[in-house]
């Protein structure tokens, strides 16, 4: 229990540095906010007058304290373009750009930790050759230009998936209540609407995921090749145990833990990068609406996603510590 | 030889029979044990000896399929009359032998799987040889009883650990049952107790030795400690450079028909002079000591630091005599090295005093920091790593000398170093040598030349021979014997090795747990000794 509440301390510390970074960051913007705000036609009274409901007339330490109370009751404020209140847009941004995030997330666990383990245990022949060279391809390819060719030749000339959307045009009425339309489809009992939301995901997810999935793959070997040296396998062969038995009750169970590290942090990279497919695919999502924000100047648009990233990212770092920590009795037994 | 015996024994009592056996490694087809023969007879005690690199793990594991990068050449190996390898092709493959064969292997911190209970690793040895699941009752309790018989005290709660929750010694005890489990026919034990304590390794060695004979069970044990074999073994091969040069049964040994290298083996170290310096210390007795330490304490705040073992030290109080040689004797985690890290300032105690020639060590100035240094040298127990790879021999020497002799010409420093080489037995040629062209022996050498090069008045050393072969050690046993006779320096050996001190050190300390247990005269200690831990210590030693 100590390491809970230690690791939760941690996260929230983490989560107030973020914050703050994240007002810092819409501090330094340049331009005042209020003769934004206040319209081009506004005179200085009406600015003066803005400035002082905004808060902007504070000193910094007070404006803090309003901005993380705002917080605390989720309000990011309000998009300087669409006059919109931020958190609605991310409530129906950020599901469709998860989803796509976690099923990317599940191709490289699929193909990573079993492709490295199997890698490690045949070190060294050509089975391993050949997928390293996977690897090493993959993690060169940029995930932009891999969207771009599976788009093209899987959907477009051998037309096997859809090529954009999220879901097909007959089903553009589609309402669920989670916003991931995967979940609604099962919620609801329509198969056909998660089928057909699971084939839109197809492409999209598999590019995210290729440069991830290398780079998973390469740790997963390099750590299970280092655990397959160890004495307790040999001791485990000399016991008649069967190779796969070596491999998953005794290696795996050792080798995982620095590849789940990584795959925990690479799951907030990867919401980072979705922007790059969401775009090619035609996909909404929280990437793309970054970076609409970007080029509109819409500052604290920008500033709620790079905050609700962070908390992604640190989100996932949780999980994987504290699936590290039940995984592995010593640390349960160090308490 | 016992060449004469093995004829006279029928074929039915040999369990392994080993012909013209060759094997290399998978990236260098060249044979590293090289055709080898030999026969191991039903129910004895065979031990291999050898130094490091001699090619005995190689041997015994390459022939059971085990080893990982070995490369079968040639030969032919028997089993139980059953042919698995014929002409360098293995035909009955490691899974189908892998019941009849129990290991121990050398290093029991890495050979049990550290997040597997240890009860549950022995259960499913049992289940896989008896098929007897490993959750039922009956699994159970032949694991409580495995345990009970290794002298793991109270099972049922062992069961439930974890194997880091276990000493050294105690996770060789559950290797150990592991192996029974499977009642094999043949028990394999590679270095079974080189990474234990002196004080656990003969219980370990007399567990092995004593379920064998019990169960009668045919044992290979593989061992670089020669007086270990000699106690315990019916007949040793003694290999060395991949070659097998003597078989012979220890308790008929003829010295004079064994080949000359298995007789240095033998002797080890008992031909080196015993190292005696009467005069000298009569003069110590009116002179002021060089080291003096008084209630010293150290703790460590991390409870990483203190795994395996509890390094930190309290009331050190200690006296060290200008050209007297001490011992620190007392197993891992007794805090020598410790203590030897704040001899040499490299960590600083928590409490307590400590001066070097009557003057306070933490309130040195810096030009005393400085000659404090040079004057108290350390040689490290790893002559692979205290080198730089990337200098050449001359320019680790030198580097010492132009930091506290700066004002030595270039000529003169050379000179220095030919002669500081000659002292240590080697000669000015390997002065353009890299570290990496000398042999572990060789090494020790140069860092020992390295550390004399600024004149010091005092030297310590870490274990400086545990990492080197027996002759070798005794080599630069001789080397340190014959450097303390010709110079006047003062010394601290660190040592857990009895012998070691007994030839060597004037006066020893014995730590245990961090603290001083027994000091005195070598020889007073030794041959009485007063204190519990000092007797045990020297009970261990073969």
């Amino acid at each position: 229990m100590h390491y809970f509440f230690q690791r939760f301390v941690f996260s929230l510390l983490s989560l107030f540095i973020l914050t703050l970074i994240t007002f810092l960051l819409s501090q330094v913007v340049p331009g005042d906010p209020a003769i934004v705000a206040a319209g081009p036609n506004a005179g200085a009274e009406k600015i003066e007058l803005l400035r002082s409901e905004m808060g902007l007339d504070k000193p910094l330490t007070q404006q803090f304290l309003i901005y993380v109370g705002k917080l605390a009751q989720g309000d990011l404020g309000k998009s300087w373009f669409t006059h919109q209140p931020i958190l609605e847009d991310l409530i129906r941004e950020l599901p469709p750009s998860l989803e796509l995030v976690i099923i990317a997330m599940v191709i490289n666990l699929v193909i990573s930790l079993p492709l490295g383990l199997c890698s490690a245990r045949y070190n060294d022949t050509r089975f391993d050759s050949l997928v390293r060279l996977f690897a090493m391809i993959g993690a060169g390819l940029p995930i932009f230009w891999t969207a771009l060719i599976l788009q093209n030749v899987i959907g477009g000339e051998l037309q096997l998936l859809p090529i954009a959307g999220r879901l097909s045009f007959e089903y553009r009425a589609f309402e669920g209540y989670t916003g991931f339309f995967l979940l609604d489809g099962l919620i609801l009992g329509r198969l056909d609407v998660f089928f057909d939301a699971l084939k839109h995901l197809i492409l999209p997810a598999f590019s995210l995921s290729l440069l991830f999935t290398a780079v998973g793959l390469r740790i997963t070997r390099t750590a299970m090749i280092s655990e397959f040296q160890k004495d307790y396998v040999l001791l485990a062969r000399t016991k008649a145990a069967s190779e796969p038995r070596i491999m998953f009750k005794h290696v795996f169970p050792n080798g995982a833990p620095p590849s789940l590290t990584v795959f925990g942090m690479q799951f907030g990279w990867m919401l980072g990068a979705t922007v790059l497919v969401e775009e090619i695919y035609g996909r909404p999502g929280i990437g793309r609406y970054a970076v609409k924000a970007v080029t509109q100047s819409d500052i604290h648009a920008v500033v709620a996603v790079v905050l609700v990233v962070g908390i992604v990212f640190l989100l996932a770092n949780l999980v994987v510590d504290l699936l590290l920590y039940i995984l592995n009795p010593r640390g349960r037994m160090d308490k | 030889m016992a060449q004469v015996d093995e004829k006279l024994i029928s074929k039915e009592e040999i369990i392994l029979d080993v012909e013209n056996y060759s094997v290399g490694l998978k990236k260098i087809k060249k044979s590293f044990v090289e055709a080898v023969s030999f026969s191991v007879f039903k129910g004895e005690i065979f031990g291999v000896a050898g130094e490091s690199g001699s090619g005995k793990t190689l041997l015994t594991l390459s022939m059971f399929g085990l080893h990982n990068a070995s490369h079968l050449n040639t030969g032919d190996v028997s089993f139980d009359l059953n042919k698995i390898i014929q002409s360098g092709v293995r035909v009955v493959q490691t899974k189908k032998l892998a019941l009849r064969i129990g290991f121990i292997l050398q290093d029991p911190f890495s050979s049990l799987n550290p997040s597997v209970k240890i009860g549950k690793q022995i259960g499913e040895a049992i289940y896989l040889a008896q098929g007897k699941k490993p959750k039922s009752i009956e699994n159970r309790s032949l694991v409580y009883k495995l345990l009970s018989e290794v002298g793991i005290p109270d099972p049922e709660n062992s069961y439930e650990q974890y194997p880091d929750q276990f000493s050294g010694g105690m996770r060789q005890r559950i290797v150990i049952a592991i192996a029974l489990s499977q009642d094999p026919d043949l028990l394999i034990a590679d270095e079974p107790t080189t990474a234990l304590d002196a004080s656990t390794q003969r219980k370990i060695i007399d567990l092995i030795i004593d379920r064998s004979r019990q169960r009668g069970l045919t044992v290979i044990l593989v061992s670089h400690n020669i007086a270990l074999l000699q106690a315990t073994a019916d007949r040793i091969a003694v290999m060395k450079s991949g070659k097998v040069l003597d078989i012979f049964n220890p308790k008929k040994i003829k010295l004079n028909e064994l080949n000359s290298y298995t007789k240095v083996l033998f002797e080890g170290l008992k031909n080196v002079k015993k190292h005696s310096r009467t005069e000298q210390k009569q003069q110590n007795v009116s002179s002021l000591p060089l080291i003096e330490m008084k209630n010293i304490q150290k703790s460590f705040a991390s409870r990483l630091m203190q795994r395996g073992g509890n390094f930190s030290l309290s009331n050190i109080n200690l006296e060290i005599f200008p050209g007297e040689v001490v011992g620190f004797l007392g197993e891992s985690g007794s805090g020598k090295s410790t203590l030897a890290s704040i001899i040499t300032t490299l960590s600083i105690p928590n409490g307590g005093s400590y001066s070097y020639k009557g003057q306070n060590v933490f309130s040195f100035k810096k030009s005393e920091i400085k000659q404090f240094k040079s004057d108290v040298q350390m040689v490290f127990q790893d002559p692979y790593g205290s080198l730089n790879p990337r200098y050449n021999i001359r320019t680790a020497i030198s580097e010492a000398l132009l930091i506290h002799q700066p004002d030595l010409s270039k000529l003169s420093r050379e000179e220095r170093i030919i002669q500081l080489l000659t002292d240590v037995g080697l000669d000015g040629s390997a002065m353009e040598k890299f570290p990496h062209e000398f042999s572990g022996g060789q090494r020790q050498r140069i860092a020992i030349a390295r550390a004399m090069s600024v004149d010091p008045e005092i030297l310590v050393c870490d274990e400086p021979l545990s990492s080197l072969d027996v002759s070798t050690q005794a080599q630069i046993l001789d080397l340190f014997s014959s450097l303390l006779r010709r110079k006047k320096i003062a010394m601290i050996f660190i040592t857990h090795d009895i012998k070691v001190a007994q030839i060597l050190c004037d006066r020893v300390y014995i730590l245990s747990n961090g603290q001083i247990v027994e000091q005195g005269k070598t020889q007073q200690v030794l041959n009485s000794p007063r204190h519990d831990y000092t007797l045990k210590l020297i009970e261990a030693v073969y």
